[in-house]
């Protein structure tokens, strides 16, 4: 479609603090969102992605012209994934986890959320809350019989100590 | 670093059902996600749908006096490695049928049976009023109503235990045609689709029981099996493989035959899976378990209280042993695993972990 309007074939993203990023539209349009801007002729001029910062889109749009180079293998495709996230920390995977969403790019928002549990899978109750900026309103009585009925899931915890 | 709800929900759908109960602590509202009927049953289908890429079993551990069973998984390499050891309901159990993620275990007595989920480790107890020697067992989940039935076959009658009802719904209940058509004799059902299976000792024919209309049906084998029928044991065997029901036999010149069943109850069809080469042991102790991307990974019992694993290549035509396993199991004790939240009867007084005075935790 883009061919046939002449609309040119990259296209520039701008994050909410103003950083510009030029995209071959074949990669931006992994996300369905652009793809939708695109297609409704929003996309000649700068696309504004008001929901994303500059760091995470930055490393969104790495990740667009790093999945749509590699030709429909999807054992490769998981590779390229497993690679890209490996050295994220948490931060960084929940603000790419919200880019995701808000972008609406599944495969991106299903590796990062897969990633995400991965790391979760060992940790603490207070690492979760801390890292997730979770209150608890737990009275102490009611979290230790919720921690009670559940004593063997604390098996095997990671210390709280690291990141 | 906040999320909304929504996105914390799917990553939580990810974890698996350790840190999920653990992070029921979090806090009231990750409490009532993760306890969300809803919830657990998107989870449920996810870990249904990945079942087959998991590689996860229990084996019955060998020690006299264990109740225990390893969680294991197969990996790459031909290696068996122990995750944790998991504790069921009884001390001496023969575990009768699994079906996504549920166990149905009785104990030696054939009298008492439980319906266990090792990865959320609880359990239920319900009794049998009835003689269940030489009896078929089967598990099936309804999809209509989401009820879980135990189904207990005998010669002449059966009887199936509702969930959803806590109760028999039928009690040594006459089958409808000849008897002789369903028999199935002591044998293990294999739930494919929320459907239990049975091969039939007598004839190449295979009995299921339907729990969407509870009737007991044929379902008609392939045409064209050529099986040469050994003088012991059946004549055709069944196994669940990667989600589907698969049958095979021994066919001619040491073959082991493996048919595969299309996906779903009413999709009847049958397509030739595999021809396994130079069997090496007679059928009755061959058992091909698990499709491990293009090989199949065959349990060999040597006796009735030992046995190994063997991976078979289809197109090299060969056998070859798993590593480092003096892993011995007995008759029964290699059980599919999956990992899942769900439990088919509410948490009542009925629910006991940790009775019978051994230890539910190592």
């Amino acid at each position: 479609m883009a061919a046939e309007t002449g609309t040119p074939t990259t296209l520039t993203l701008k994050s909410n603090d103003d950083e510009l990023f030029s995209v071959a539209e074949s990669a931006a349009i992994l996300s369905v969102t652009i793809r939708n801007m695109v297609e409704d002729g929003c996309a000649g001029g700068v696309i504004p992605l008001d929901n994303v910062d500059g760091k995470t889109l930055a490393s969104v749009i790495t990740y667009m012209n790093g999945i749509s180079a590699i030709p429909a293998d999807e054992e490769k495709k998981k590779s390229y994934r497993d690679k890209f996230l490996s050295d994220k920390d948490f931060e960084t995977l929940a603000d790419m986890v919200l880019a995701a969403n808000y972008l609406n790019m599944s495969c991106l928002m299903d590796a990062v959320s897969a990633k995400i549990a991965q790391v979760m899978e060992k940790k603490s109750v207070g690492w979760v809350r801390r890292k997730f900026g979770i209150e608890n309103d737990y009275t102490p009585e009611e979290e230790a019989a919720v921690k009670e009925e559940h004593k063997w899931t604390f098996e095997g915890v990671e210390t709280d100590d690291d990141n | 670093m906040a999320l909304p709800i929504e996105i914390i929900e799917i990553v939580l759908l990810k974890l698996s059902v350790k840190p999920l109960l653990r992070f029921k602590s979090v806090s009231k509202s990750w409490n009532i996600l993760i306890s969300d009927p809803v919830f657990v049953r998107k989870h449920h289908l996810r870990q249904l749908q990945s079942k087959g890429s998991k590689n996860l079993f229990l084996v019955k551990n060998s020690e006299v006096n264990s109740q225990g069973f390893s969680l294991v998984k197969l990996e790459k390499g031909r290696k068996i490695q122990t995750l944790q050891q998991v504790f069921g309901p009884y001390l001496w159990a023969t575990v009768l049928c699994f079906c996504e993620g549920l166990i149905l275990i009785s104990d030696l007595s054939n009298e008492n049976f439980a319906l266990w989920n090792p990865s959320t480790r609880t359990h239920t107890i319900f009794q049998a009023t009835f003689y269940c020697g030489e009896a078929a067992f089967g598990i099936c989940h309804d999809p209509i109503t989401d009820d879980f039935k135990v189904v207990i076959a005998k010669s002449y009658d059966y009887s199936v235990y509702s969930c959803n009802n806590k109760s028999w719904t039928m009690l040594e209940k006459r089958y409808e045609t000849e008897y002789n058509d369903y028999r199935v004799e002591y044998e293990l059902g294999v739930c494919v689709d929320g459907v239990s299976y049975w091969a039939s000792k007598h004839k190449p024919q295979i009995v299921y029981y339907d729990p969407r209309d509870d009737k007991f049906k044929i379902l008609r084998v392939p045409e064209n099996i050529d099986y040469s029928r050994s003088d012991y044991g059946k004549s055709i065997y069944l196994v669940d493989l990667s989600g589907f029901l698969c049958l095979y036999y021994e066919g001619h010149d040491k073959t082991v035959v493996i048919w595969r069943k299309g996906k779903g109850i009413e999709n009847h069809t049958w397509s030739e899976l595999m021809t396994i080469e130079n069997m090496e042991a007679p059928l009755r102790w061959f058992e091909p378990k698990y499709l491990l991307g293009n090989k199949i990974v065959i349990r060999i019992k040597e006796t009735n209280h030992s046995g190994r694993l063997v991976v078979y290549n289809p197109c090299k035509k060969r056998f070859q042993e798993f590593k480092d396993t003096k892993m011995v199991f007995g008759w029964l004790g290699f059980v599919p695993y999956m990992d899942t939240l769900f439990f088919p009867i509410e948490k009542s007084g009925r629910i006991i972990t940790g009775e019978f005075g051994f230890p539910i935790e190592k």
